[in-house]
């Protein structure tokens, strides 16, 4: 089963558009199939818009942007700045989502992801749909741009089109602060490592050794 | 006959007339040189200041220079007085020139120092036979009159050797030879001012420069013409609804505008569309303005842009005349297409992101500025607002700030809490829920002055609890929370 598997992943890989990878050159790195991020795909993290936000950092390439869809206005620009990122690189949108009608942030991101200028998308939706998380995976791969799909703190896995899903979760043995990051999606799903504020690995380990088989095979190439 | 009019002290009186509240104040306009500090080049009232660097002025209004204001403003000028003269021209970054020859009947030069004088522009004049003459004559002849008989009888050789509009190179070299007036110049060899002071590019020797001051060479008054503008209308025979044949209109305006532009080699930067449409009662318009990050005459390029703003917008009645108006332009960027670097095309393709979005979604780039108060720790300007990225107290980048959440409530949300270990809460409810607080770091206490109007005293905690880490904050024995740290 499992050499069919990595058998029919190499088959869509070779249909998917090859738009380069990156790394974060962090622990992060360790929890990924080939040790390194996908330039256009999705990414929905599950809390961690720190870690989500240092992995657009990663991305970013030479005259290239990061582009954040901030439409709950709560982006601070100066915590980001502490992080290191030059907020002459940064372009913050600020669409309107008037009773729950969010199209004008929808729609922002999806031009921001079909730009090959930029090179990361943030985003906090309120929710994602199927239909629409496929459009903006489709914008992702013509753009070659990561999307970063935040939402609350869940173990919860989605259901959209995304390549990866983190869960990011505060952990507290009494050994001081530190945030477990688990894959809920994506080839090695249930794989987890802590990490503390210095984004230094103190544990890592796998949860479970499941095979999900329809979820895995559901890849974009493969309805495409 | 050629007129001078000189406007001393230009980018003051400029300043002045733009803001009218600067002429009780002592003014002084400074100038960045690259990576050198920067410098005061002008002052209103008090000379001895020009030259010292701006952190030893105290007391004056500073302004930074601005060259192309300052010509903008001498171009406005000399199309108002093509009123005397139908030749006016610039003569470098502070005078005009106007041709009245065989205008004698009708060129009044008191009616014209009179109309200037009116309009609050300090002026010099002078009249001479040649460009060089009125120059020298305006510039540095005291208490001439303006009659161009007498001007012609003034002794022009007691005037300095400044008069001939030389280079500072020149005039220094002249007065180490102890030259000062025009009279001792013409007293000098021909042949060797030649041989000492040749042409060079694009600066006159000085044989050249007092030839022209006595007529022997000819100069003449290069007329400046302002550029007309671009604006393109269709007045309709009927009326008309349809969406489709309207955008097919503009799309026919937009072609108009586009060829226009580039025969000019320039592009559009700013574009305004008004649509006249035959409402119920009376005609009413719509204007519809696009902005551009980057100048541009693609008519691809500006319809979609047009055509994004028309779709937002609801015409109150059938259109009945469309007028297109280039409100801004610069200069085309053309550049060689290389064949690996992709740079300039991704800057491109931000142009176009930025243009295409901008008109539905407000984007912004984010300048911290150095202030205790969170709210007040970063401003917004306009993403396509390149000019101001260095200006004033702001900076895109810092890395030793005090630890701020990257979330903040756009305003602290009041919370109620239950007991206090430590000076932070034990336990708070936020979004319906209760969080029990596991460690906490604090106070970090932000205060203001009483000077910025609202006083603000808050004691700042980092909280960290089961779910997350929070940053609240007391104040007034109330407690806010005002970020989370993700």
């Amino acid at each position: 089963m499992r050499a069919t598997l990595e058998e029919l992943r190499e088959k869509i890989g070779t249909i998917r558009p090859d738009c380069g990878t990156f790394v974060t050159n962090s622990p992060l790195d360790r929890l990924l199939p080939e040790g390194r991020f996908r330039r256009g795909s999705l990414v929905q993290w599950n809390g961690g818009s720190t870690l989500a936000l240092l992995t657009a950092k990663a991305a970013l390439r030479d005259s290239g942007v990061i582009v954040i869809v901030d439409a709950g206005h709560r982006f601070y620009p100066p915590a980001a700045a502490r992080l290191g990122i030059d907020l002459a690189r940064v372009v913050i949108a600020r669409p309107d989502c008037v009773d729950r009608n969010c199209a004008d942030q929808d729609w922002m991101t999806h031009q921001a992801l079909c730009c090959p200028a930029v090179d990361a998308v943030l985003c906090w939706p309120e929710r994602v749909n199927s239909g629409l998380c496929r459009r903006w995976q489709l914008a992702a791969e013509k753009g070659g741009s990561v999307g970063m799909l935040i939402g609350p703190a869940a173990k919860q896995r989605g259901t959209g089109w995304a390549e990866l899903q983190f869960a990011v979760t505060g952990v507290d043995d009494g050994g001081g602060r530190r945030q477990r990051v688990e894959i809920l999606k994506g080839r090695t799903t249930g794989r987890w490592i802590e990490i503390n504020s210095g984004m230094k690995e103190s544990k890592e380990g796998k949860i479970h050794d499941r095979l999900h088989l329809v979820s895995q095979l559901a890849d974009s190439a493969a309805v495409s | 006959m050629i007129v001078c009019i000189w406007f001393p002290n230009w980018p003051i009186q400029r300043l002045f007339h733009e803001r009218p509240e600067l002429r009780s104040r002592r003014v002084a306009i400074f100038r960045q040189h690259l990576k050198q500090q920067a410098r005061i080049i002008l002052a209103a009232t008090q000379a001895s200041v020009v030259g010292l660097p701006v952190a030893e002025v105290d007391g004056f209004h500073l302004e930074p220079h601005d060259a192309a204001a300052d010509q903008q403003a001498l171009q406005r000028l000399a199309v108002w007085c093509e009123q005397f003269s139908p030749i006016v021209g610039l003569e470098g970054t502070d005078s005009l020139l106007l041709d009245v020859t065989g205008l004698k009947r009708w060129f009044d030069a008191e009616q014209l120092r009179k109309e200037l004088l009116r309009q609050r522009w300090q002026v010099k004049l002078g009249i001479g036979s040649t460009i060089g003459r009125s120059w020298g004559v305006a510039h540095y002849a005291e208490g001439v009159p303006l009659d161009a008989d007498s001007i012609e009888a003034v002794s022009i050789n007691a005037l300095p050797i400044e008069a001939l509009r030389l280079s500072a190179k020149a005039v220094q070299t002249l007065h180490e030879l102890g030259i000062q007036t025009l009279s001792q110049l013409q007293c000098l060899p021909r042949d060797g001012l030649a041989l000492r002071f040749p042409d060079e590019k694009d600066v006159p020797g000085v044989l050249t420069r007092l030839d022209q001051f006595n007529g022997l060479l000819s100069e003449q008054v290069t007329a400046y013409h302002a550029v007309p503008p671009i604006v393109v209308q269709r007045v309709l025979e009927y009326p008309l609804e349809s969406h489709e044949r309207i955008v097919f209109l503009i799309s026919q305006l937009i072609e108009q505008v586009s060829c226009e532009l580039k025969l000019r080699q320039q592009g559009a930067l700013r574009l305004q569309l008004c649509l006249r449409c035959q409402a119920d009662r009376a005609p009413s318009e719509v204007r519809l303005l696009v902005g551009l990050y980057q100048a541009s005459a693609s008519a691809r390029h500006l319809t979609e842009l047009v055509q994004l703003q028309l779709e937002r917008q609801r015409l109150p009645g059938p259109v009945i005349e469309l007028e297109l108006a280039v409100l801004l332009i610069a200069r085309l960027q053309a550049r060689q297409q290389e064949l690996f670097d992709d740079q300039h095309q991704r800057e491109r393709q931000l142009a176009g992101f930025v243009d295409r979005t901008r008109c539905r979604v407000p984007l912004l780039r984010a300048l911290l500025v150095a202030d205790a108060q969170p709210e007040h720790a970063v401003r917004y300007e306009p993403f396509e607002q390149r000019s101001s990225k260095q200006r004033g107290k702001v900076t895109t980048s810092r890395s030793t700030s005090p630890l701020r959440p990257l979330l903040l409530e756009p305003r602290p949300v009041a919370i109620n809490t239950i007991g206090l270990s430590h000076g932070a809460p034990v336990q708070f409810i936020w979004r319906g829920e209760q969080h029990r607080t596991v460690r906490s770091w604090g106070p970090e206490r932000i205060q203001t002055g009483w000077w910025r109007g609202r006083y603000i005293r808050r004691d700042y905690y980092r909280v960290e609890t089961a779910s997350g880490m929070y940053w609240l904050f007391r104040s007034q024995q109330q407690w806010f929370l005002h970020g989370v740290f993700d």
